[in-house]
Order: C-alpha cells, then sequence, then structure tokens
C-alpha cells in the first residue's frame, strides 16, 4: 500500500502561493505608505464609495463658493464705499442748501453745487468690479445712471417745466412764480419723472431686481444696493430740481420754497441712505458669516475623508515589517525544502 | 536441476518485473511536475509456474476529493470572471478623489451652474459651466462605451467558452470509448483516466458539473443546474453569435442538448463556471449599470429641456444644452432610452467651440425665441439658472430597470449607481479571494493524494535496485552452480 505523504507538486504549490500572496500585500503596502491612502479606495470603501464622491465634491463646492463669497465681498466692499460717498454728497448738499437759503448770490452757487454733485452721485452709484456695476441689480453689465447734462433727463424736466408754466426755467418770467406753483409742479409733474416707471430708462438702466447670491445650500443673499432705492432718486431729485430751477431768476421767497423742498428731499435721501448702509453692513456680516460656515465644513469634510479613506502610517510601516519577515522566512523554508530530498545523499 | 532451471526462470522473471516497475517510477520522476498526471503503481501477479508477472497498473485517485476539487474550480472561475469584469466598470468610478466617476461630474457641473448663477452676467462662468457640462457627458459617454466594450468581450468570451466545450466533450467521448471498451488496469487504460480527469478540470473551469461515474467505467456529465451534457454521446452546447449588442437587450440565449440555461426565460440556469458567470456579466451587471447610465443622462435631457414661454404656450418642450438622438423631442418621464448615455451630447447651440453662446444657459431659447426665458435681456437674469441649479436636488422618477431606489435626485441616483457598481465589486473581489483559496485548497489536497512524491520513488527505486541486484545475484550464482555442475560431469 502507498504511504500517503505531500507530493511533489503540493510541496511546490505551498510555498509559492504565501509568497505571490504576501508580495502582492507587500506591493500594496508599500502604494499605501508612499500616497497615504488605501490601496483601492473605492474596493475599500465598497458601497461606501458613492458618499465620498459626494463628500470629495461637496469639498471642492465649498472651496467654490468661498472663492465666489470673496468675489462678492469684494463687491459689496465698494458698494460700500459707493454709499459713503453718496452720504457724503448729500450731507454736504444740505448743509450748502441751509447756507445758500439765505446767502446774495444763493442761487448761482447752489445750482452749481447741485450739478457737480449730480456727477458725483453719478461716479459713485456707477462703480464697477471688474466689468460688474453693483448698483445695477441685475443689469450688472451696463452702468447704471445715465448722464443728466444734457441727457433725457434734464430734457424731460425742462419740457415737464413748460408744459406746467408755458416757458422753460431760463425764462426771465419764472420771476413771476410763487413758491405754492413751484412746490406743486415740484410734487406733480417734476415728481411724476422720478417715480416708476419714468424713472427706469430715463435716468437709470439699473433692473428692479437684485443678483442675488447662492452660497452653499442656504437660500439666497440679496446683498446688494440698488441705484433704484428711493434713497438715490430723491437725491437725484432734489438735485436735479436744484440745478435746473435755481437759475438766478426766482424771487427769493420762490428760492427759499424750493430749498425747503429740496432740503426736505435730500434729508429723507441721508435717512434712506443710512438705512441701505445699515442693510449693506447686515449682508456683509451675513456673507462673514456663511463664509466662516464654509471653512468649518470644509474642515469637518477633510477630516471625514482623511477618517475614511486614509492609513495609519505606523500601522502600515509595522506591517511591511510582518510582511518581508515572513517573506523572508518563506524563502528561506523554500530553499531548505528543495535541499531536503533524498536525490542529495543518493 | 528442476529447481536450479525454475530458480532461473523465478530470477528472470524478477529481472523482468523489476525494470518493468523501474519504468513506471521513471515516469512518475519525470511527470512529478506535471499537475495532470497521477501517480501510478503496478502490480504484481504470480503465476502457477511460481514466476512472478506485472499485474494490474494502478492509479492513485480519489473522487471524493476530486469532485470537490472540481466543484472549487467552477466557483473560482465564476468569482474571478466576476470580479475583473466589476474591476472594469469600477475603472469608470475611480478613485473618489480624483472626481473621475458620473456622480463626481453631475456635483462639479452643479457647482458650475452655480457660480454662474452667482455671477450670471459673466461670459466666462458661463462658459466653464458648459465645460462642465462637456466634461460630465463625456464622462457618461466613456462610461457608456466601457460598457460596450466589455459586453461585446463578454459575448465574444460566450462565443469561445461554448465552443470550448463542445471541443473538451467530443475529447472526453473518445476517452470515454476507451474506459467503456478496454480492460481496466492495463496501461492505457490508466493514461486514459488520467485524460478524462484532465478534460473534467478544464470543463469544470467552463461550467459547473455534476459527473456521474458509471459501472461500465464511462462517465455521464450533468450541468449544475441537471441538463444533460455528456452520455456515451456529448450533447450539444448552441448559441448564436450576435454580432454588434445593442444597448439595453441581452445576447442570445445558450442552449445545451436543446434545453435553454441562460437568461429569464431558463428553468434550468447555469448556475457557476466561466461560462455562467460571463453571461451573468453580459446580460445583467453590465445591462444593469448601462440602465443607471441610461436614466442619468434621460433625467439630464428632461432637466435642461426647454418649455415654450408665450403667454399661452402652444410649442412642445425642447430638448435644451443636453441632446441625444431623439432631439429635440423631450424623452418620457421614469421610462428608459436605452442607448441614450452613449448619445449624450452637449448641443451646438450652448457650444463655443461649435460657434455657439453659453449664455444660452441663463437665457433659454436655443429652440427658438418662443423658449427664450429672459425677456427683458438682463445680464443679471437669474430664475432660469436657479431653476436649473434646483434641478439636481429634485427628486424624480427612475425606471425600474436601473434597479436603484426609484424616486430620487439624480445626484443621489449617481452616487447610487457608483455605490452600487463598488459595493458589487467589494463583495465580488472577497469572493474571488476566498473562492481562489478554496480552489489552491482542495488542489492541494487532491495532489496530495494523486501527485508524486520524488522521496518516495527514490526510496522505491532504491529498493527496485536491491532487488535487481539480488535477482542478478541469484542469476550468477545459479549460473555457478550449474558451472560446477557441468564441471563435475565433465
Amino acid at each position: 500500500m502507498r504511504s500517503v505523504g505531500p507530493s511533489f507538486l503540493s510541496l511546490q504549490m505551498l510555498p509559492q502561493d504565501s509568497i505571490r500572496r504576501n508580495q502582492d500585500s507587500l506591493a500594496e503596502a508599500q502604494h499605501e505608505l508612499s500616497t497615504q491612502r488605501r490601496h483601492d479606495v473605492s474596493l475599500y470603501l465598497g458601497r461606501e464609495t458613492g458618499r465620498n464622491i459626494g463628500w470629495h465634491a461637496e469639498l471642492s463646492a465649498v472651496e467654490g463658493n468661498i472663492r465666489a463669497a470673496d468675489l462678492a465681498g469684494v463687491q459689496t466692499k465698494s458698494a460700500k464705499v459707493g454709499l459713503a460717498t453718496l452720504g457724503k454728497v448729500a450731507a454736504d448738499f444740505l448743509n450748502n442748501l441751509i447756507s445758500s437759503r439765505s446767502a446774495e448770490n444763493g442761487q448761482d452757487l447752489i445750482r452749481n453745487q447741485a450739478q457737480s454733485a449730480i456727477s458725483m452721485l453719478r461716479e459713485a452709484i456707477n462703480v464697477d468690479v471688474g466689468g460688474i456695476f453693483p448698483f445695477a441689480g441685475r443689469n450688472q453689465n451696463a452702468a447704471p445712471l445715465r448722464g443728466f447734462e444734457g441727457g433725457a433727463g434734464q430734457a424731460q424736466v425742462v419740457a415737464a417745466f413748460s408744459s406746467a408754466f408755458g416757458f422753460p426755467p431760463d425764462n426771465p418770467a419764472t420771476a413771476t412764480l410763487t413758491g405754492t406753483q413751484v412746490n406743486a409742479f415740484l410734487d406733480g409733474g417734476f415728481a411724476a419723472l422720478f417715480a416708476s416707471p419714468n424713472w427706469n430708462g430715463t435716468f437709470s438702466t439699473a433692473s428692479v431686481e437684485n443678483v442675488k447670491l447662492r452660497i452653499g445650500h442656504e437660500e439666497q443673499l440679496d446683498l446688494l444696493p440698488n441705484a433704484n432705492t428711493q434713497a438715490v432718486r430723491d437725491l437725484y431729485a432734489a438735485l436735479a430740481s436744484v440745478s435746473e430751477l435755481a437759475t438766478g431768476e426766482l424771487s427769493d421767497d420762490t428760492f427759499k420754497a424750493l430749498v425747503d423742498k429740496a432740503a426736505q428731499k435730500t434729508s429723507s435721501a441721508v435717512q434712506g441712505l443710512g438705512d441701505m448702509q445699515a442693510r449693506l453692513g447686515i449682508g456683509q456680516k451675513a456673507l462673514a458669516d456663511a463664509t466662516e460656515q464654509l471653512k468649518l465644513r470644509k474642515t469637518s469634510l477633510t477630516d471625514a475623508i482623511h477618517m475614511s479613506e486614509s492609513v495609519d502610517t505606523y500601522e502600515v510601516a509595522s506591517r511591511i515589517n510582518g510582511l518581508m519577515t515572513q517573506l523572508e522566512a518563506s524563502y528561506s523554508v523554500t530553499s531548505r525544502i528543495s535541499r531536503i530530498s533524498l536525490l542529495n545523499y543518493l | 536441476m528442476n529447481g536450479l532451471s525454475s530458480a532461473l526462470s523465478n530470477a528472470l522473471s524478477g529481472l523482468l518485473v523489476t525494470a518493468g516497475q523501474s519504468a513506471v517510477v521513471s515516469r512518475n520522476v519525470t511527470r512529478a511536475g506535471d499537475a495532470d498526471y497521477s501517480h501510478k503503481e503496478i502490480g504484481l501477479t504470480t503465476s502457477l509456474d511460481g514466476t512472478v508477472r506485472l499485474g494490474q497498473y494502478k492509479r492513485s485517485t480519489d473522487k471524493n476529493l476530486q469532485d470537490r476539487m472540481l466543484a472549487s474550480t467552477s466557483a473560482n472561475s465564476t468569482a474571478q470572471a466576476i470580479s475583473d469584469s466589476l474591476k472594469i466598470l469600477s475603472s469608470t468610478i475611480g478613485d473618489p478623489q480624483n472626481e473621475t466617476s458620473v456622480a463626481a461630474g453631475l456635483y462639479n457641473f452643479q457647482q458650475a451652474l452655480r457660480d454662474f448663477e452667482n455671477n450670471p452676467s459673466l461670459r466666462t462662468t458661463a462658459s466653464s459651466a458648459v465645460s462642465a457640462a462637456r466634461s460630465l457627458t463625456s464622462k457618461i459617454n466613456s462610461a457608456a462605451n466601457e460598457i460596450a466594450n466589455l459586453r461585446s468581450d463578454a459575448n465574444t468570451s460566450v462565443l469561445a467558452s461554448v465552443a470550448n466545450i463542445n471541443t473538451l466533450l467530443t475529447k472526453l467521448q473518445s476517452t470515454d470509448q476507451v474506459l467503456r471498451t478496454t480492460q481496466p488496469g492495463t496501461e492505457s487504460y490508466v493514461e486514459n483516466q488520467d485524460q478524462r480527469d484532465t478534460i473534467l478540470k478544464e470543463l469544470s473551469g467552463e461550467l459547473g458539473l455534476r459527473v456521474v461515474y458509471k459501472s461500465d467505467g464511462g462517465v455521464a456529465l450533468y450541468t449544475d443546474s441537471g441538463v444533460t451534457l455528456f452520455d456515451k454521446i456529448p450533447r450539444r452546447v448552441e448559441t448564436t453569435s450576435a454580432g454588434l449588442l445593442p444597448a439595453g437587450t441581452a445576447g442570445p440565449a445558450v442552449y445545451i442538448d436543446g434545453v435553454q440555461v441562460s437568461g429569464p426565460a431558463s428553468v434550468l440556469p447555469l448556475k457557476e463556471g466561466k461560462l455562467a458567470a460571463t453571461l451573468q456579466v453580459r446580460d445583467e451587471l453590465t445591462l444593469t449599470y448601462e440602465a443607471q447610465l441610461d436614466e442619468i443622462a434621460r433625467s439630464l435631457v428632461w432637466g435642461f429641456a426647454e418649455k415654450d414661454q408665450s403667454a399661452t404656450p402652444t410649442l412642445p418642450d425642447a430638448t435644451g444644452l443636453f441632446t441625444y438622438p431623439g432631439s429635440p423631442a423631450v424623452p418620457p418621464a421614469a421610462t428608459r432610452v436605452a442607448g441614450l448615455a452613449a448619445g449624450l451630447k452637449i448641443a451646438a447651440a450652448f457650444d463655443e467651440n461649435a460657434g455657439g453662446n453659453p449664455l444660452l444657459l441663463r437665457d433659454g431659447g436655443s429652440n427658438g425665441a418662443a423658449y427664450g426665458y429672459n425677456l427683458s435681456g438682463e445680464s443679471g437674469y437669474q430664475q432660469r439658472l436657479s431653476s436649473l441649479v434646483g434641478f439636481f436636488d429634485t427628486p424624480l422618477t427612475y425606471d425600474s430597470a436601473a434597479r436603484l431606489a426609484s424616486l430620487t435626485t439624480i445626484k443621489q441616483f449617481a452616487s447610487a449607481s457608483a455605490a452600487d457598481v463598488e459595493g458589487k465589486r467589494s463583495e465580488a473581489s472577497a469572493n474571488a479571494d476566498t473562492a481562489k483559496a478554496v480552489h489552491q485548497r482542495w488542489t492541494e489536497a487532491l495532489l496530495r493524494k494523486t501527485g508524486v512524491n520524488l522521496d518516495e520513488e527514490m526510496s522505491s527505486l532504491l529498493s527496485l535496485e536491491k532487488s535487481y541486484q539480488a535477482s542478478a545475484k541469484v542469476m550468477t550464482t545459479v549460473d555457478q552452480m550449474f558451472a560446477t555442475l557441468v564441471n563435475i560431469v565433465r
């Protein structure tokens, strides 16, 4: 009867298989050590792979959102500068109105000041950041305020005046107008010019709706001030009324009525501008908060990805040591087994 | 005198027997490294006249171990084939970090749209949104391509398997014939047994086998599902060559002995083996993944379609950024359109490289003015973009052919699809490792029983040498005795 011992082939197979397996594991471990990540991340994750794809995508989205928030921050900053300039223009004009009320050549003085204030207003509102106009609402690519001097706005004011009184503002006959008449004009035909729908298109190309900023999945932030805000219109109307009506022909009483009306409009504009600045400040705070949240989210995503995809360097290093010891043992065992053969002793 | 000459003829038969035995040992030694060779021995018989003759060949074998080894061979080749195919499918997903998957493409595209929504007036953000869409499209296209390639490879492999099985069965017929008709114990009988075992091993790699050894020395083979594969004569294994497999359609079925053994219509489907595995890859795994991609592509086409914006809409919805061969008609909801993933494209109207305008993504109107959303032409118009961004997070109904949750957002659907493939791959890879270890264990166990141990052969060679020497010694002694006798007589 044949005695059963390990056959030549089974003796050969055993160390071969274990050596191959060890070499594979060693190559994987070395890869893990050099990349600090699992050898085959998606194989290791299996059904969790979808989740990690989401994490990685969200991570790059969060980084994109942080960039978007930074860009929005730049826009709000220049809008803030614009609003501050507007506030100063309004406050200065208010002071000048009061001092010109009783000055000798008050009409000429204040008219010139109003004209330069209008261009300062335009400059402040038409500020742009890399081709984008923060005050323009959705019509981002066009300067929101049109020119007044020689533009449609001025022409309409003159036309409204003429149709109300039968002569243009620079006509000497304006001297005959009473304060009540001028007030009635300012509240009527003149005010209508600065109200919707005439304001849009004539004075402003800004759209009523604002461009909103979506940071992450949160609701959209409506950050930027708009050139169509009532405060801007009030200031514009006050400046335009003075620059067009204070021709020097008005009687003192009528001029005073004009100045009073303009002062009233300007001060309500000052208030409105304050509100706009406050709103912008709140928006900037919300933006900063959102950015802060995004950075926190970025940290937690990075952690989650790290936890699920990385390897412990020490663990891998000791695994490599173990595998190498095993391999060396396998090698020496293989060579010994091949030497232990009856053949060598015959 | 009679005693001396019988001693001489005994010694002579001893020499012959020893020579015959050493021939067997020599063959054992030379084929020690051949896994298809099993250890042989030759028995001795004593004749009536007392001389010894070579008897029957004995072959080391173990039916029990062999059955296990065959079963583990089938299981192993199933597991390896499925694991290999899933590895190829997994290349369409890749490392999550590299954002190579369709799901990552979707996330990136949504983010690009969000950037565009935040800066709607910039043409550059519009261009990068369209280029994110283009990269998503190419991811979907190349994944669909990968699937089509894998399917056609699997189909070729099915045909090769069928041909190989038929060849092996024909070979089996001739060995089976020999084994049924020759006397057991002869040299050619045991060699044919070896050959039959080799054929069975190869066959079990192709398909799961049940082997029945019959009293006449032959075998009958049945598939693991119970269809007769071989009984005295081979049964035909048949399939038709399909050429190119169209998307969404299973390949031609395989028939054994006229019984359908693959596809849903089969009552006796193959379970194990390379053939069963490649059929599963061709008709299930790839088809499911293909359906998932088709559904992702369909919902993109649907989500970016444009609606008639007139006060009283009369025109039908028309495809927008994403088009497919059926454009401009929008594909119906919740129904898979086979092959859509391969045919998905970016509409030229949006593509700057093709002279298009990426800002149409914000304004609509790629199908004519009636489909324009930005009626007042504002450069900061956001509504259309907001609703497109929102589309990615809106639950939609998906076809059940995709075998994923049917009411879900496109992002979740794509993630679930990636998870589905990688989950199956993880499972298959673990299965393959186990199956391989089991297969090695049984192969080794069988080789232990049937293989050649060199030391054993060497020691039997030693004893053969001794007995040869002894027989020779007997002969010389008898010769001397004869000589002595002759000398005395002379």
